[in-house]
């Protein structure tokens, strides 16, 4: 937004005028104009780099012919340029080019991965010789492995040096490196064992040969004209990246970006990239299990009729308001509608809390609503914000995309970037400023700073050299806000403390005219859950039958765990390892007489469950989903044998055998209806959304004025000989897409007590070694020295099975006692 | 030519034409010189050199790789073919387990035969002369509901007896 606008010059291409844009080089004006100018080396997310000429053209550029031809990757237009693209001159060159190329190149397409979508084997095609003359030896090196999801075929490489490139300047790792000089210079990877890669995949779609290709793909998945395409969304994160699911013969073969510019921009992590095994992984659930003496597998009919008895007895023998239902926030926004309306007409409760970001007690009030509804940004909105603050959030875990693009843009010097938050993260490494404050102290955190910014009440010191920046916001200014906040005891307050925030940057420095608050939510349709949850004062419409919920996650359990409520039914929600309080969801799940699972996959909820339902991956459901900038996409499903059930199948299941009626015929039947009860939101049919999805404003509340308090919470320190235990999320954890997909496996994941080298050092303990967590030694986790955690803090893994920190968390945040353990080996 | 040029002589001599052709024929399947018409099946023809029967799937028979396949499962005969009838799925080759020479070979090649059209599109996209059309025409069965009788799957069709 805060951009100069773009300037045009004119210049001529094969004797056309033309206008292109003064900033960008001829190669891409032209591409775009439709002009056919081979290259490999230049890619749109790298600066220009000139090895591999084959972009030559010839130019006159003021009056005077350039010598020799010029590499168009490199050229910027200047007014009365002109340039010519199949001159003989030009065509000639490029031929050459090639067959230099191809010097070394195997002959080798039918067996190679690339085949098919190579830039090579097009451009040999489109401009070559036809035939080689090269009848010497070919420089061959045996294939290497760059990292556990990579593969190197040393002699297809052409050494345009993208991936080399693409490690340096985008995403930062150095994983990928040239070696030796001339013919023999070959790639080289630096990849760190320990560490698991996180954006490396992007080198695949990038190297323009089969050089580099996923192990994943190797050969049994088909070729690539042989996929079928379907566009879905990456399910990790909320930013919603936008995917091609391809599947061939019945399964799934890879996940390719769909590059929608707009919201991933081609930049997948690996995570979300080679994460697509668990939708066809045998553990799935397929048949329903029950529990009673002994657990029994039967099938999904016979599963839902049973929880339809049991779910009806209770109705019947309690009254209304005797079931509490959850849902997690992976499910398509027409499922929560499903949800909403099984709630209100079958189960008769307004106990029910559908999505992962309020986990609080009560329902969001109106301000809460306020902040997340409205005062938002596009994605690209942040990226072109003068000033981005992101808040309580690592974007590298929490939004990986988002955050690569965050990072390139303050490389580059494009924005400025100022983080705080409770550890040093990743994404620090270009910001202008990074502080931090102790895990639990976000609150304190914002607080203080509007107060520096407003000058009323108390300041903590360490927030005046943000403050300092932040009145000098420039023209725009966008905050990004993340998971401390969805992990703080209660969201809505941390989030109404940032919409005051909002407001006080935009007073505090002059030349902002604008501010924006974009949450990062946990999950793919966090927002979608939301909104369905609080639809009827989110937007202005209404449904029958059903009404709004009397509270949050919190209060569900709460009601659960004092025995109010008699059954809890849970869609895809691994509440017990995911709620700070454990201790709540454990006397919840004993207090009441049944407990209803739905959800693909065992997980530590589901084994406590005495009726477990199976339920299709995202990859089985079709629907919409909304991301962080409210914009609404579809993932659609491929052709794959597996068949797996619907949210509503489940819900008309079990619906059904409690003698009611279904809640929605079908699925598109429940599309148009969410469409007519949510005005404005196109989600009519499926075909209708263009694959890029459309953006939806949510109508919240309106408010006049935030009263904000200014009083700061006191500061969190863990007392002597204690450190703050800090629940991170991190890109790999125990979610089924991770925990069940084989190629993660070989992935090192962060299980582990991260300590600063600090305090390792005062406890005696080194890396690898256990520490014991909590006075009962509750976590139990092999150390990793960090210099990024936080002194006096210990980071554990938000999300591990085994050792869950809700063990500890009661009541975040927590200090607990740490001790080595003697007698636990190491690793 | 028109019909009015060629006259009521001309029509009568090709219709006489056509008549003493099928006669001599006629003689010749009693044993005669101008044999066209055979005593199929007790006596089959030896087709054409080019003829496009039923296909194979070749093996090396001399040098370094003798005994191999010469598939590589590069599917670029499923990509040509305009019927749909092949299906390559390829994997990798082990030291030990050893199919084809280079790293990729076919473990699925089906052919589902009630869909050829014997165009011989395959034959031609095959970089490595892998699938061939041999001379076998026999191919029709009154067993359609048997399941697979007409999918031919990668024993099928390598090593497969050819009769002529
Ligand atoms: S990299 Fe491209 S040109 Fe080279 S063998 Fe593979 S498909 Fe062919
Ligand atoms: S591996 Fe691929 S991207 Fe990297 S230099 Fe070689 S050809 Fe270019
Ligand atoms: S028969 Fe030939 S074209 Fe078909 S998969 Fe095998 S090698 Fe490729
Ligand atoms: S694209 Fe211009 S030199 Fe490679």
């Amino acid at each position: 937004m805060a951009r100069k606008p773009i300037e045009y010059v004119e210049i001529e291409i094969d004797g056309q005028a033309v206008k292109v844009p003064a900033n960008q080089v001829v190669l891409w004006s032209a591409r775009e104009l439709g002009y056919d100018i081979p290259h490999f080396c230049a890619h749109r997310w790298l600066v220009p780099y000139g090895a591999c000429r084959m972009c030559l053209v010839k130019v006159e550029a003021g009056g005077r012919m350039m010598p020799k031809l010029q590499t168009s990757c490199s050229l910027m237009p200047a007014e009365g340029m002109k340039i010519w693209t199949k001159d003989p001159e030009v065509i000639q060159a490029r031929r050459e080019q090639l067959e230099f190329h191809l010097l070394n190149h195997p002959l080798e397409c039918p067996v190679c991965d690339k085949g098919g979508e190579c830039m090579l084997q097009d451009q040999t095609r489109d401009h070559g010789m036809g035939e080689g003359r090269f009848r010497e030896q070919k420089r061959i090196r045996p294939d290497a492995s760059m990292n556990p999801y990579i593969r190197l075929n040393y002699k297809r490489c052409i050494h345009c040096k993208r991936c080399v490139n693409y490690a340096s300047d985008i995403d930062g790792s150095y994983f990928l490196q040239f070696v030796d000089r001339g013919a023999e210079t070959y790639i080289e990877s630096f990849d760190d064992p320990a560490a698991a890669p996180r954006f490396s995949g992007n080198v695949i779609d990038m190297c323009p040969v089969g050089a580099l290709t996923a192990k994943s793909y190797r050969f049994t998945m088909g070729r690539p004209w042989e996929q079928e395409l379907k566009p879905s969304i990456g399910a990790l994160d909320s930013v919603g990246a936008n995917i091609w699911l391809n599947a061939r013969l019945g399964d799934v073969a890879r996940i390719v970006p769909r590059d929608n510019p707009t919201v991933e921009n081609g930049m997948l992590d690996d995570a979300t990239r080679f994460g697509w095994e668990f939708i066809e992984d045998p553990r799935r659930l397929t048949r329903a299990l029950v529990r009673g003496e002994e657990e029994t597998r039967v099938s999904r009919l016979a599963g839902e009729t049973e929880a339809g008895r049991i779910l009806g007895r209770i109705v019947n023998e309690h009254g209304p308001g005797s079931v509490g239902l959850l849902a997690g926030a992976g499910l398509n926004t027409e499922e929560y509608l499903a949800l909403k309306l099984f709630a209100g007409r079958v189960l008769n409760t307004s106990y029910y809390n559908l999505g992962d970001c309020m986990s609080s007690i009560e329902v969001p009030d109106d301000a809460t609503l306020a902040t997340v509804g409205s005062g938002f940004t596009t994605i690209e909105g942040i990226l072109n914000a003068a000033t981005v603050l992101t808040l309580g959030c690592d974007l590298f875990e929490e939004a990986p995309s988002l955050g690569l693009r965050l990072d390139i843009a303050a490389r580059r010097g494009l924005l400025r970037l100022l983080n705080a938050r409770s550890q040093q993260s990743g994404i620090d490494r270009f910001a202008e400023l990074s502080l931090d404050y102790p895990f639990g102290g976000l609150l304190r955190f914002v607080r203080g700073l509007t107060n520096a910014l407003t000058g009323q009440g108390e300041v903590p010191p360490e927030v005046t050299p943000l403050a300092e920046r932040l009145r000098q916001a420039g023209e725009d200014c966008a905050i990004v806000c993340g998971d401390e906040v969805w992990l703080s005891e209660d969201p809505p307050t941390v989030l109404k403390a940032l919409a005051a925030l909002r407001e006080a940057i935009a007073q505090a420095s002059p030349d902002t005219k604008a501010v924006y608050l974009n949450p990062v939510y946990k999950s793919v349709n966090s927002a979608g859950a939301l909104l369905v949850n609080c639809f009827e004062r989110l937007t202005d419409g209404r449904l029958e039958g059903v009404t709004a919920p009397v509270g949050c996650l919190g209060k569900v359990l709460e009601a659960a765990a004092a025995g109010k409520l008699k059954a809890l039914v849970i869609f895809d929600k691994d509440v017990l390892v995911r709620y700070q309080h454990r201790d709540v969801v454990e006397k919840a799940l004993k207090n009441v007489e049944a407990v209803i699972y739905c959800g693909a996959f065992p997980n530590a909820t589901s084994e406590r469950a005495h009726v477990h339902l199976p339920l299709g991956t995202w990859a089985h459901r079709e629907g919409f989903v909304i991301n962080l900038e409210w914009r609404v996409q579809k993932r659609l499903v491929a052709s794959i044998d597996s068949v797996a059930p619907s949210v509503l199948d489940v819900v008309n299941g079990i619906a059904a055998a409690m003698g009611q009626s279904p809640v929605a015929a079908d699925l598109p039947a429940l599309r148009a209806q969410l469409a007519r009860v949510i005005p404005g939101l196109p989600t009519n049919t499926l075909d209708d959304l263009p694959d890029q999805g459309l953006p939806f404003s949510p109508k919240p509340p309106a408010l006049d004025r935030l009263k904000a308090s200014t009083d700061l919470p006191a500061e969190v320190a863990a007392p002597d000989g204690q450190l703050l235990l800090t629940p991170k999320r991190f890109l790999y954890n125990d979610r089924e897409e991770i925990r069940f997909s084989r190629v993660f496996d070989k992935i090192p994941k962060p299980f582990y007590a991260f300590l600063n080298p600090a305090d390792a050092a005062k406890l005696g303990v080194s890396d690898g070694e256990w520490i014991g967590l909590g006075g009962g030694h509750e976590l139990e986790l092999p150390v990793q020295l960090a210099a990024w955690v936080r002194p006096g803090s210990v980071v554990v893994n938000d999300y591990y099975l085994a050792q869950p920190a809700n063990r500890l968390a009661g009541a975040a945040p927590a200090a607990v006692a740490v001790k080595k353990l003697a007698g636990v080996g190491k690793d | 030519m028109s019909r009015a040029k060629v006259g009521l002589f001309g029509s009568i001599k090709a219709l006489a034409d056509g008549l003493i052709i099928t006669l001599k024929q006629f003689g010749g399947a009693f044993g005669g010189r101008n044999t066209a018409t055979v005593q199929y099946p007790v006596k089959k023809l030896k087709m054409q050199e080019r003829f496009r029967g039923l296909h194979r799937l070749e093996r090396y028979t001399e040098g370094p790789f003798k005994g191999l396949e010469k598939c590589i499962g590069c599917a670029l005969c499923a990509a040509a073919c305009p019927a749909e009838v092949i299906t390559v799925v390829a994997a990798e080759n082990t030291e030990e387990n050893r199919f084809s020479p280079g790293e990729r070979y076919a473990v699925v090649y089906d052919m589902d035969m009630l869909r050829c059209i014997f165009c011989g599109m395959c034959t031609e996209a095959c970089p490595t002369g892998a699938i061939v059309m041999k001379h076998d025409y026999e191919l029709a069965d009154d067993r359609r509901r048997e399941p697979n009788k007409f999918m031919y799957h990668k024993e099928d069709l390598l090593d497969r007896e050819f009769h002529w």
